[in-house]
Order: structure tokens, then sequence, then C-alpha cells
């Protein structure tokens, strides 16, 4: 059983590896589930068990990959429960390192929630800095121009459109496109995340 | 000709993938299973075989989301074993996928029943 306890040690070790990010009571308590299942197969099975650890792991399926199912459920779940920016980007960068679909919903989250911070924060500092923060209009057909922020051009070269509006049009856009790029991910996730792995 | 099988065998795979949260809410509806009686009931039962890589982290998705509740339980011999049980929440989503399965099943079974005279 030597060998075969080594093999499982060397499975269970590529486990743990994968499930990083996980609490340390969730690996403990997921690694002794699957060092049971394998022990238990081992004791059932007809051969020696130092041959029948190869058939009984094989059955199991890549470590790396059960970790990876283990993490991104997690990950999904927490981000379902907590629902903040920051714990939904996290889960999807996980995610863009898996897959494809994973890198392009964790881009357009991105750049939503960037958006979306950008409107606020445009809204936040319009107060305090007046005449240096807007939506920004140049109507210049080789140069055209729209953009919420900071003036950076030359003074007469862009128009502010939008003026104290921007304070509630800014909170609003800011909410919304940061509300809807939740709603996205989560749709995403919940959606995808069989065919993910 | 080949082709045409990959792709029966592809649709096979999801049907059965897309079976599998069912089944397993299903076989815990009589009482509680550890992690391998769980997966000779799905494989004598209901003909899923899968591998016990992939129900684990189904069974912790469950436990996450509180369908099923898990506790550790000393065995007479050998090692703990750590069984799963529905909780009010997974007997009524059972229930209700149950519901949802048996209603579309029959009448699926009545678009089938041609298919599968005319091919005799």
């Amino acid at each position: 059983m030597t060998g075969a306890s080594g093999k499982i040690d060397s499975y269970l070790r590529r486990v743990r590896a994968g499930l990083r990010g996980l609490p340390d009571p969730e690996v403990t308590d997921i690694l002794n589930e699957l060092r049971g299942h394998i022990v238990e197969r081992l004791e059932l099975a007809s051969g020696p068990p130092d041959v029948a650890i190869e058939s009984v792991l094989e059955s199991f399926g890549r470590a790396e990959q059960i970790a990876a199912l283990y993490v991104a459920d997690n990950l999904v779940s927490r981000a379902e429960s907590s629902r903040t920016p920051w714990t939904i980007l996290r889960s999807l960068f996980y995610w863009s390192t898996l897959s494809i679909i994973g890198f392009l919903v964790f881009m357009i989250c991105l750049v939503g929630y960037g958006f979306g911070l950008c409107f606020f924060l445009a809204a936040l500092v319009k107060p305090i800095h007046p005449e240096g923060v807007g939506l920004w209009y140049r109507n210049d057909p080789a140069n055209f121009s729209l953009h919420v922020g900071g003036f950076s051009g030359t003074a007469g070269q862009e128009r502010e459109l939008l003026g104290w509006w921007l304070v509630p049009v800014g909170c609003s856009l800011g909410g919304g496109t940061i509300l809807l790029t939740t709603h996205f991910a989560l749709w995403s996730l919940r959606r995808l995340r069989h065919p993910m792995l | 000709m080949a082709a045409d099988h990959d792709a029966v065998d592809k649709w096979e795979v999801q049907l059965r993938k897309g079976c599998l949260e069912l089944a397993i809410l299903a076989s815990l509806w009589s009482g509680r299973l550890y992690g391998l009686e769980l997966l000779r009931i799905l494989e004598n039962e209901s003909d899923l075989v899968i591998s016990a890589g992939t129900v684990y982290p189904l069974l912790s998705r469950l436990r996450s989301e509180d369908l099923v509740d898990a506790e550790w339980v000393e065995a007479d011999l050998g090692h703990p074993r750590k069984y799963y049980r529905l909780t009010p929440a997974g007997r009524r989503r059972a229930v209700a996928m149950a519901r949802i399965w048996s209603r579309f099943s029959a009448k699926l079974d009545g678009l089938l029943r041609a298919v599968l005279k005319e091919e005799r």
C-alpha cells in the first residue's frame, strides 16, 4: 500500500495546489472526503492496491480539473452572496484564466465597472472643481470627441454640455452602469459556469 | 456518419449533465448517503455513469446553495464518511424539478412514439 499511499498523497497535493483561495477548513474537508473515497475504492478493488490505484485515480479525473470545479463553484457562490464589484471581478478573473468566454465576460465587466466608476467620480469631483470636470464635446469633423471627466485640451476647443446636471446624471448613470454590469456578471456566471470547465 | 455519431454522443453527454442535479436530489430523497453510495445509486438506478471528480464538487455546490446538508460520521470500520441529506429547501427543489421533468418527458414521449414506431 506504500506505493498507493504515495500516489494518493501526490494526487491530493495537486488538488490542494488548485484549491488556493479557499478557506483552510474547507480545503481540509474536501481533501479528507476525496481521500476517504479513494481509500474505500481501493479496499473494494480486487487487485493489489499498488496496481488498482492507477484506475481509481483515473476514474476521478485530473486533479487540477476537480480543484477548478470546486474553486469555480465557490467563487460563484461568493459572488452571488456578496454582489460587490470587487468579489465579482475576482470570480470573473479566475474564470478568465479557464476559458475564452470567461475572459470576454471579465473584460466586458471590467469596462462596465470602469465606466460606472468614471461617471460617479465625475459627479463627485464636479462640486470641488466645477470648471475642470464635465461632459466635454468637440464638434470638429476631423477630431470629434465626447468624453466625461477632466478637460485636458486647449481652452475654447471643447464645450461642456451638462453643467451642474453632471451631478445627478453622473450618479444615475454610474449607479445604473454598475448595477447592469453586476446583473450581467451574475447572469453569465450562473449560465456559463458549467460549460466553462 | 461518424460526425452523426459524434453529435449524438455530445447531445447525450449534455442531456446527462443536465439531469445530474435532479438525479442527485432524487437519490437523497429517501435518506442520507455518502459520496460512494450516491455514485453507485446513480450508476445502478439512473444509468448515469459519472466520475467521482464531478459528483463531489457538485455536492459541494448544492451544499453552498443550502439544498443539502453534510455531516461527518465515524464508521465502525475504517475511515469517517461524509454523509449528505436533503434540506427542506432541497426537498422543495427536488419536487419542483421532478414535476417539470415528469410533465416534459410525458409530452416528449408522445412525440417520440411516432419516431420509434417508424424505426421498427
